[in-house]
């Protein structure tokens, strides 16, 4: 099976339509990431990450519970 | 042995192609870390998050290779597991209303689409467990998604596989955790798949670092609960004066620290049915 990180291939389509003229922008980040993981998965491939980048991102916000209570009250 | 990140309570190390996960014993409240360390914490949680993948492995296959192959210096607080693509999505199950579910039930009546009952409180067991999915994108991860999203996402066959395995796990450890007193309110899954698309549970399991663990006996809805572990540091904590709930926290007295190491031991014999023996 094939893998490819999403968030990568956000990041590369951003820079493509920049380097096209246009102005890309994050205006609905979960949009872009659903439809990148469409795109991996219609290219045949896994929308996957590495898994330094899944763990840095869950120890990076710290125990579970604190983050929910956190993104409650934001 | 590799460092490749240094996170809030937990490390991850890289050795060949495995991956190991290092808990401290680094404690939170209200979201910021302390800089008193609570002796054993790190080792009491993954020795819970052990017994428990060992357990649960029926349900489905966890990253696991060892927790003795390890540097002795990590010697019971560290995980060699396997390395897997991981997937960008936090699988959430919850069976009480508490945290972002309990907001989102007060603005819609939902959660992650999917409605309650009305009259519902803080703290109220939920008429069933259900998925709350949510995205580990850097960006914009403080919404839920649906489980549809997550079917856009990943594929029908991975999605309808991961509500059902998160949920089975969820109801199972609930459930033994419900016959010592103690309510798993609400846990948090990761997964990842091998090179041959298998799935297989990662991260940590149903400590009180990824999921809420409350009393039984002192269970009452319709006001927040109590932690069944940090509580003597929560309590502690809001009788510092001065202190904001921000960063730098203020040091823990011996006390505390005392106490609250005897809870997370405590938790653990409850669960486990079992006597702590330091590792």
């Amino acid at each position: 099976m094939q893998f490819y990180d999403p968030d990568k291939l956000v990041a590369e389509v951003t820079e493509l339509l920049r380097s096209r003229g246009l102005n890309p922008s994050p205006a609905d980040s979960i949009l872009a990431q659903k439809g990148a993981c469409m795109l991996i998965r219609g290219l045949g491939a896994m929308p996957a990450l590495d898994p330094v980048d899944a763990y840095r991102r869950s120890l990076d916000v710290g125990p579970w519970p604190d983050a929910d209570d956190r993104r409650a009250s934001a | 042995m590799k460092l490749l990140h240094s996170g809030k309570i937990r490390d991850v190390y890289a050795d060949g192609h495995d991956v190991l996960l290092v808990a401290s014993d680094k404690v939170s409240v209200y979201d910021v870390v302390l800089p008193t360390p609570i002796p054993g914490k790190g080792k009491i949680l993954t020795q819970l998050s052990l017994w428990w993948f060992e357990r649960l492995a029926d349900v489905v296959p966890n990253h696991v290779i060892s927790a003795t192959d390890v540097p002795a210096e990590w010697a019971g607080r560290a995980i060699r597991c396997r390395r897997l693509n991981m997937l960008e999505v936090e699988c959430i199950a919850r069976g009480y209303l508490a945290g972002l579910g309990l907001d989102s039930y007060r603005a819609t009546g939902a959660i992650s689409g999917v409605p309650l009952p009305q009259g519902l409180a803080e703290g109220s067991k939920l008429p069933s467990p259900v998925f709350t999915p949510s995205t580990k994108a850097t960006v914009g991860h403080d919404e839920f998604i649906t489980a549809d999203d997550v079917a856009a996402q990943l594929g029908a066959d991975l999605a309808a596989e991961l509500h059902r395995v998160t949920l089975e796990i969820y109801r199972r450890g609930a459930e033994m955790a419900a016959q010592h007193g103690v309510i798993i309110a609400d846990t948090k899954l990761e997964f990842g798949l091998t090179a041959d698309g298998e799935l297989v549970l990662a991260d940590e399991l149903l400590t009180s670092d990824s999921s809420r663990f409350w009393s039984a006996e002192d269970w009452r809805p319709g006001r927040p609960q109590r932690y069944l572990d940090k509580q003597f540091v929560r309590d502690w904590s809001s009788t510092v004066s001065g202190w904001d709930r921000t960063p730098p926290g203020p040091p823990i007295p011996s006390d505390i620290v005392e106490a609250t190491r005897a809870r997370y031991i405590e938790v653990y014999e409850r669960i486990t049915q079992s006597h702590w023996q330091e590792v």
